[in-house]
């Protein structure tokens, strides 16, 4: 017995070491400014991220006119946003952004609360990493108000021991929240040095870019007061919002740091443009990676699914290369041959019937003139592993990607790009002041670089509003911007119930005959004047005991 | 002791009239027995028989003779009859009050008992014919919840929950010979004396941090002093699946599927355009039956692939007997069982049938060194080989890759209707080139556009895919010195064991791949579909595994009686290192074990019972627990006031209370450690957003540079600690009409509390981060435990009855989900493990009835034909919100684990015939296998039809595959798992003495029996008792674990003894 309890200490003594405890984190810099790289790693920074089993699957662009997800299980995260069930549980974008948020919220927080204490050394500028913490909490407050309005407002990481059942602050204190953290982040980058890698003038080092610095906070910014301006936020209208979300805008352009991409249709799929502001960083794709092979690129083209489907809504929002709507009869928009004569970006950003792509005709045909009926390539009537649409999406599928070949790709996720800010600020400022000259200036600019004719001189403020949501809708299509335009406009009422459309292909001895047809029901969608703003996740509610509020209607 | 005692002063006092010779014999197993007890009914004097059985006594005509044993019926004799000499047969009767459990620790004697314990015997445990012993104690003892989940050749263990379960982990500790071991379903049946079920808290107590779900104590065979005896015990059986699901014929499957096809296009929701797989004429020709076997297969690959029925056998012979100085019992046993899948000839020589062979080894020896002094040594051995052929070849791991691959194939295979694969079994087992061409590719196709993804052809896989061989030797001895210390203290003993154990496992593969093909419908050629063609197997991978257990216990024994007064004492200080597997840190747990005894007179009895033990799983300062437990039994009896009552035997009221614990929890060790990580994974450059905890690329798509990152990656709870257990027991025992009739009942709860969860579901998501696991959860259990028993072995027509009756019912009173969860989804205050899903209201009649009823918002859009749920909640106020979703479900049915068991074992015997039958069942208790998305099978057959809406009993087709909102889990796809089985019977005949000393033996015993013989159930497609988990409920099959059905056993065998 003796023996027994004379070392009974290190008879237990089992334990595994610990490679790394708290405390040596925070007082390494090396560690520490690792921990603050993390906040990173969750940001929402691709288009395809919505599916459950797949998470390179589903863009919310799909909740939209844009277009339509071609598979149908719910857990894809889709198909419950298209119902009007926001409460569902596999309506990823409600339930999982808003824990994936709070998590990068932490991270920073704990980051934020940490900097004093480490011992930095002269390698390391640590106001800059309070920048970068700041920036990266600010996106992640901005992703909750948009969707949510106002949330749970949290400098500090949680204790364990303390209740989380908090109540959600303002709609306006969150947006003041992310404002100040914003000018903060803002002031660091556009002062603060660290020998080569980071300069105000000339941002981050090679090595480093990818990091957001002045642009991107300034982006952020107008970003943000131009959902502040919108109707859903501005019901009364008060014009100035508008100014600061125009002003806001403005600042951008007078950096005189950016400028437009001269491509359209290489945007996405270029190492470094004057137009990005700030993008998410990644290796090239492969064509065989998940987000090709899975989602943009369908079996005919060696993939495995095209899910990325186009709408006939989407494609009839390209006016015709004479700068005219194709609903205008003087347009030359001829409906059995309707690719002809389009706005360039449609070649740019559609896929369609009987086009030349990787080398070869596009074939969406059905042809049921003869028994059984038969089809082109590129599609297949019974299968959603192809088009329902008989569109595929050119702009994420950059030409030099074959489905199942290991190929690599450049397809940057844009975080915001200048184009994206001259459209902001002549929407802010039509609103304001109406279309003044600043405001067809810079929306032409935009068509121009497209290679498409000037704005009609003359144009109403109404008219002008119209055209620029058209242009942003046309100009941004693919980016994660229609949703969240829609929402801001309060438009979901109007654009999201409308009927969903496809292009039925027929071919015959002549050609095509081109028939724009309805698509089935499970791709049709609802929407309510209370959609606009997302629901608090229902089973956060049900932790609450009361004190956590829903959003009205939900 | 004190029977002893008496007999001694017997022997002195003789008598006149005659003598009388005799010999005592054994009805179990024919042996002599030495040291009965042969008394004159009304005096004190008597006899004992001596090492041959043989007595010698005196007695007048008129006296009557007692015979009485300890474990044995007490059976008298009158005089008068006796000529000369008489043979008398003695009955062992294991409700002998005098009989002596093995419990923890030590051994007490029934009588004695104040705890709840049940004892099964290893002469039943020998009737039920089966590879592994844990399926022998089904409905075999009272309190035992046994499952046997597989039919699958050496891995179907039952799963075992004592009371029922009170926490999600509910294995219970197994302890054989005295030592903790990991399994004992693998020990030779022939080996095992008996096995112990400790359930309440006295008698777990003593295992502390590791009682809480009840203790098995299994204690194998010893030597018995006499001449050395042979025995051989051999029998062969003739195994099959108890029930297996019913497949349609490729007809029948294609119609449904062509109507589910027809249903979704009639009911809008697959465009006019949808291509069907099947025209109107492919029907007509599966109809007619004169399809090309080729592009119209019919098949039942379940039949195709199994075997009717299969062998299985086992040998043991064993040596036994002892000296004054040495003791001994030596055993050696052989175990061979086929697989189930037919034995297909492989291009590359394996052998595709699965099987199971164990060889069996122990030798238990006890020196009497001194008559003070006891060493002994348990040496059990054994070494297994399984082998299956490979189906999930994807696993890493071979051994897992072994353990999932048969139940991985017939998971996907029984999602392949009849009408997808053909096959041509005339091909197989080819012996010429030309033969095994055609079957290299006729047996060979895989797609034929009738499966979709993720399927094959099972065939080929076990023909072509490769082998999984696991060998497994284990060798457990245990080595004890028994040493008496009277000289010191009179009483006093002590007791060394120290057990090491040394297992050994080697897991070796080789796989394969195949051409698969596709079949050109124009010109039925073969087109090939996969760029592999026939590759031999690929190199052997092998992998081993194995580990060292060592476990030292040095015991202190009391016993002494002072007059009335008797005191027991045991005292142990106990240490145990278990290793692991690779890299992981070793088990290890220590501690001091307490049971003190008192007992007045026979009548009272008073235990105190504790552990203060640990384990290497908590924080430095929180290892240690002390579990005490408090006990006492009242023999009322033994009173004087009810020695009148002759109809009463034995009357004893006991009953215990006390704290256990079980730290066993979870797969994940050491939570109490807090970590951050450096370094992180690369990026996929697949898209998605950016998984945390991975380097961050910066720089440029085209040149980037990857920032490691440091990351919390345990979040440690300081403070975590073991579940613990509150176990209040009371007992009463009750035998009557001469110990003839006797009741045992017990009432038992158990607060089971500290139950680690981890905050996740409860607590809101704005922490940010996962949170650490806790001691905050509880779980209430509870019930009774009955078993009456009839026995009558006067004369030569004995018959006896057991009936026992088992029901716990639990309820978890604290988990992790939020505090407003409505009512209909709320775990807590259900039972672990409640089926949640839809209540089903119908089906729907027409269009009118969906427009008019809620909103089904489940997966999939309904149709007239589809089963409804119904609107039960969903609004704020908890009303129905006229939409049917996910917060429509709730409880339905029972959970996974049934709530009642109950046995009824009748036998009975006229001279040398015996006939005993098992009857076993279970209650209240629900499945979630259903067989519905992947195939079609008879159930299918009454679905609803609009002219069928009346009588229909099974919803609308849709084509395989497709999302069905019927097949939401619901109480109608739900299964009832109740059960009722024929469980064992077993028809012996021991030949007649003369007969067997003619053949120079000692006795000679046949017979035949059964497992599992048959089933009453409504369950449907597998044994009820394949069901599953409430962890999936959505799937086709859910989960691959029970995917093969449990076994039948007709067996016949023979006992000899030399």
């Amino acid at each position: 017995m003796a023996v027994l309890s004379s070392c009974k200490k290190d008879f237990l003594q089992r334990d595994p070491s610990v490679a790394i405890t708290k405390d040596r984190v925070f007082q390494d810099p090396v560690l520490a400014s690792r921990f603050g790289d993390n906040s990173y790693n969750f940001l929402l920074d691709d288009y395809g991220r919505l599916s459950i089993p797949q998470p390179h699957k589903g863009t919310t662009g799909q909740f939209t006119d844009e277009a339509v997800f071609a598979a149908t299980e719910a857990n894809h995260g889709i198909i419950p946003m298209n119902q009007g069930n926001f409460l569902d549980p596999n309506a990823t974008d409600v339930n999982l952004v808003y824990s994936r948020m709070y998590s990068g919220i932490r991270n920073a927080n704990i980051m934020l609360s940490k900097i004093d204490s480490v011992p930095w050394t002269s390698a390391q500028n640590p106001k800059l990493m309070r920048a970068q913490q700041l920036f990266l909490r600010a996106m992640f407050y901005f992703e909750l108000v948009k969707r949510f309005g106002g949330v749970i407002l949290l400098d500090r990481a949680l204790e364990q021991t303390e209740s989380f059942d908090l109540p959600r602050n303002t709609y306006d204190e969150t947006v003041a929240f992310i404002l100040k953290d914003l000018q903060e982040a803002e002031q660091i980058f556009s002062t603060e040095s660290q020998g080569t890698v980071y300069t105000p003038d000339n941002g981050w080092d090679q090595g480093n870019s990818g990091r957001p610095a002045t642009g991107a906070a300034k982006a952020l910014r107008a970003r943000l007061l131009l959902v502040n301006a919108s109707p859903l936020h501005n019901p009364t209208n008060d014009v100035a919002k508008w100014k600061r979300a125009a002003d806001a805008s403005k600042e951008i352009i007078d950096m005189n740091k950016y400028s437009l991409h001269t491509n359209y249709k290489t945007l996405l799929q270029v190492a470094s443009s004057p137009e990005y502001i700030w993008i998410k960083v990644r290796p090239a794709r492969p064509g065989n990676s998940a987000s090709m092979n899975d989602f943009i690129i369908p079996p005919s083209s060696g993939g495995a699914q095209g899910l990325l489907n186009p709408t006939q809504n989407h494609v009839d929002l390209y006016e015709m290369s004479n700068g005219k709507p194709i609903t205008d009869p003087t347009s030359g928009y001829d409906p059995q041959d309707p690719y002809k004569n389009r706005d360039p970006r449609f070649y740019a950003n559609i896929i369609y019937n009987d086009m030349t792509w990787q080398g070869r005709k596009i074939q969406m045909w059905l042809n049921i003139t003869v028994n059984p009926p038969s089809y082109g390539t590129d599609f297949q009537p019974g299968s959603n592993s192809y088009t329902r649409t008989r569109y595929y999406v050119a702009k994420l599928w950059p030409e030099a990607a074959r489905g199942n070949q290991s190929a690599a790709v450049i397809l940057n996720f844009v975080f915001f790009r200048y184009g994206e800010f001259l459209l902001n600020y002549a929407e802010a400022l039509n609103e304001q002041s109406g279309p003044v000259g600043d405001v067809y200036k810079y929306v032409n600019e935009i068509r121009t670089r497209a290679g498409m004719p000037g704005l009609p001189v003359g144009l109403t403020k109404d008219q002008m509003r119209e055209r620029i949501h058209n242009e942003r809708a046309v100009e941004l299509a693919f980016e994660e911007h229609r949703w969240w335009d829609i929402l801001r406009w309060k438009k979901g009422v109007e654009i999201i119930p409308k009927t969903i459309m496809a292009m039925d292909v027929e071919k015959n001895a002549s050609g095509f005959k081109y028939t724009p047809v309805a698509l089935a029901s499970i791709y049709q969608r609802v929407f309510q004047d209370y959609m606009h703003l997302y629901p608090i996740p229902r089973t956060e509610i049900y932790k609450s005991n009361g004190i956590l509020q829903q959003n009205p209607g939900w | 002791m004190l029977a002893a005692f008496t007999l001694c002063l017997c022997i002195s006092a003789t008598a006149q009239t005659s003598r009388i010779n005799g010999k005592v014999i054994s009805t179990e197993n024919n042996q002599p027995l030495p040291g009965v007890s042969v008394s004159i009914k009304g005096t004190t004097r008597g006899s004992t028989t001596n090492r041959s059985g043989d007595f010698s006594v005196v007695a007048n005509s008129e006296a009557i003779l007692v015979f009485s044993y300890t474990g044995f019926e007490t059976t008298e004799l009158p005089a008068r009859g006796i000529i000369d000499s008489v043979t008398i047969l003695l009955s062992p009767n294991p409700g002998d009050m005098n009989s002596v459990v093995v419990i923890g620790y030590g051994t007490q004697k029934k009588k004695e008992q104040t705890a709840a314990i049940s004892t099964i015997n290893g002469k039943d445990i020998v009737k039920s014919p089966v590879s592994n012993v844990t399926n022998s104690l089904v409905g075999r003892v009272p309190g035992l919840f046994a499952q046997q989940k597989s039919g699958r050749a050496g891995m179907s263990a039952s799963d075992i929950a004592i009371r029922g379960r009170a926490s999600t982990n509910s294995a219970a500790l197994i302890i054989v010979d005295g030592v903790e071991r990991q399994t004992f379903g693998d020990i030779d049946p022939n080996e095992i004396e008996s096995i112990s079920v400790l359930k309440d808290a006295s008698s777990t107590a003593l295992f502390g941090i590791k009682g809480a779900n009840g203790v098995i104590i299994v204690t194998t065979k010893v030597g018995k002093t006499g001449k050395p005896k042979v025995s051989y015990s051999g029998n062969v059986g003739r195994v099959n699946f108890t029930q297996v699901p019913q497949f349609l014929s490729g007809y029948e499957a294609a119609m449904l599927h062509n109507e589910g096809e027809n249903n979704l296009i009639k009911n809008g929701l697959a465009p006019s355009t949808y291509q069907k797989l099947f025209t109107d004429e492919d029907i007509e020709i599966y109809k007619n039956g004169t399809g090309d076997p080729l592009l119209y297969p019919s098949v039942n690959w379940f039949e195709a692939i199994t075997k009717p029925n299969w062998l299985r056998t086992q040998h043991n012979l064993n040596f036994t007997g002892g000296s004054r100085a040495i003791k001994y019992f030596v055993s050696l046993g052989y175990l061979y069982e086929d697989g189930g899948f037919k034995n297909f000839s492989t291009p590359s020589g394996y052998k595709t049938n699965p099987s199971y062979t164990r060889y069996n080894f122990r030798s238990n020896l006890d020196f009497n060194l001194t008559p003070s002094t006891v060493i002994s040594l348990r040496v059990g051995g054994r070494l297994e080989n399984r082998y299956s052929f490979q189906a999930n070849g994807g696993q890493g791991d071979l051994r897992q890759r072994f353990e999932t691959g048969p139940e991985y194939l017939m998971t996907r295979l029984y999602s392949i209707p009849s009408y997808a694969i053909p096959f041509f079994p005339e091909y197989t087992n080819p012996t010429t080139p030309e033969m095994q061409e055609l079957d290299d590719t006729y047996n060979q196709i895989e797609d034929f556009g009738r499966l979709g993804v993720n399927t094959f052809n099972p065939y080929a896989v076990i023909k072509r895919n490769g082998y999984v061989n696991y060998d497994n030797n284990a060798i457990e001895s245990i080595f004890m010195l028994d040493q008496k210390l009277d000289k010191l203290i009179r009483g006093l003993g002590v007791k060394v064991t120290f057990g090491y154990d040394a297992y050994i496992a080697a897991a070796r593969a080789q796989g394969g791949a195949y051409a698969s093909y596709n079949v050109d419908k124009a010109t039925k050629t073969l087109v090939n579909a996969r760029a592999t063609f026939e590759d031999p197997l690929g190199g052997v991978a092998s992998q081993n595994y194995g580990y060292i257990k060592t476990n030292l216990q040095v015991a202190l024994n009391y016993n002494r009686v002072f007059g009335n007064h008797t005191v027991t004492g045991v005292f142990v200080g106990q240490r145990e290192l278990r290793g692991a597997d690779g890299a992981e840190a070793p088990f290890a747990n220590e501690g001091l074990v307490l049971r003190l005894t008192y007992n007045y007179a026979g009548k009272y009895f008073f235990e105190v019972n504790g552990a203060y033990n640990g384990s290497e799983n908590y924080p430095k300062n929180n290892r240690y627990g002390l579990f005490p437990a408090v006990s006492a039994g009242w023999t009322i009896s033994e009173e004087s006031f009810m020695k009148s009552i002759y109809w009463l035997n034995h009357l004893k009221i006991r009953g215990s209370y006390g704290l256990i614990g079980y730290g066993s929890v979870g797969g994940t060790r050491f939570l109490y450690l807090d970590e951050y990580s450096n370094g992180g994974d690369n990026p996929t450059n697949g898209g998605a957003n950016s998984i945390p905890n991975r380097r961050v690329a910066f720089g440029s798509a085209s040149s980037n540079v990857l920032y490691p990152v440091v990351w919390h990656s345990r979040a440690g709870n300081p403070e975590v600690t073991w579940e613990k257990s509150v176990k209040r027991n009371v007992g009463l025992e009750a035998a009557f009409l001469n110990n003839r009739l006797s009741i045992k009942a017990d009432l038992f709860d158990e607060r089971r509390y500290d139950i680690l969860l981890a905050r996740n579901n409860s607590a809101s998501v704005i922490y940010g981060e996962v949170l650490p696991s806790s001691n905050y959860g509880e779980n209430y259990n509870s019930g009774y435990e009955v078993e009456l028993s009839f026995r009558n072995s006067d004369g030569p027509f004995k018959y006896g009855i057991t009936a026992q009756y088992t029901h716990a019912k639990n309820r978890v009173v604290k988990t992790d989900e939020p505090i407003n969860l409505p009512a209909n989804l709320k775990m807590t205050g259900r039972s672990i493990g409640q089926f949640m899903g839809y209540q089903v209201i119908g089906f729907y009649k027409d269009a009118d009835d969906i427009a008019n009823s809620p909103t089904a918002a489940v997966a999939g859009t309904v149709m007239p034909g589809d089963l409804k749920y119904a609107d039960i909640a969903g609004s704020s106020d908890g009303k129905p919100d006229g939409i049917i979703n996910d917060q429509d479900r709730m409880p339905i049915g029972y959970s996974d684990v049934p709530q009642n068991v109950f046995g009824f074992e009748p036998s009975i015997s006229y001279k040398n015939f015996t006939l005993s039958a098992l009857i076993q069942g279970v209650s209240k208790v629900h499945s979630n296998v259903f067989f519905s998305g992947g195939n079609y099978y008879e159930s299918m057959l009454g679905r609803w039809t609009p002219e069928t809406a009346a009588t229909a009993t099974w919803p609308a087709m849709r084509p395989r595959a497709t999302t069905n909102p019927s097949y939401s889990f619901n109480d109608f796809i739900m299964q009832d798992a109740s059960y009722v089985k024929l469980r064992n019977v077993e028809f012996g005949y021991t030949l007649p003495l003369p007969l067997t000393q003619r053949l120079k033996m000692e006795s000679i015993r046949i017979y035949v029996n059964g497992q599992n013989l048959y089933t009453w159930t409504k369950f449907v497609g597998l044994d009820p008792e394949n069901n599953q988990t409430s962890a999936v409920a959505t799937s086709f099959f859910a989960g691959a674990a029970n995917s093969i059905p449990v076994s039948r056993i007709f067996n016949f065998g023979i006992n000899v003894q030399f």
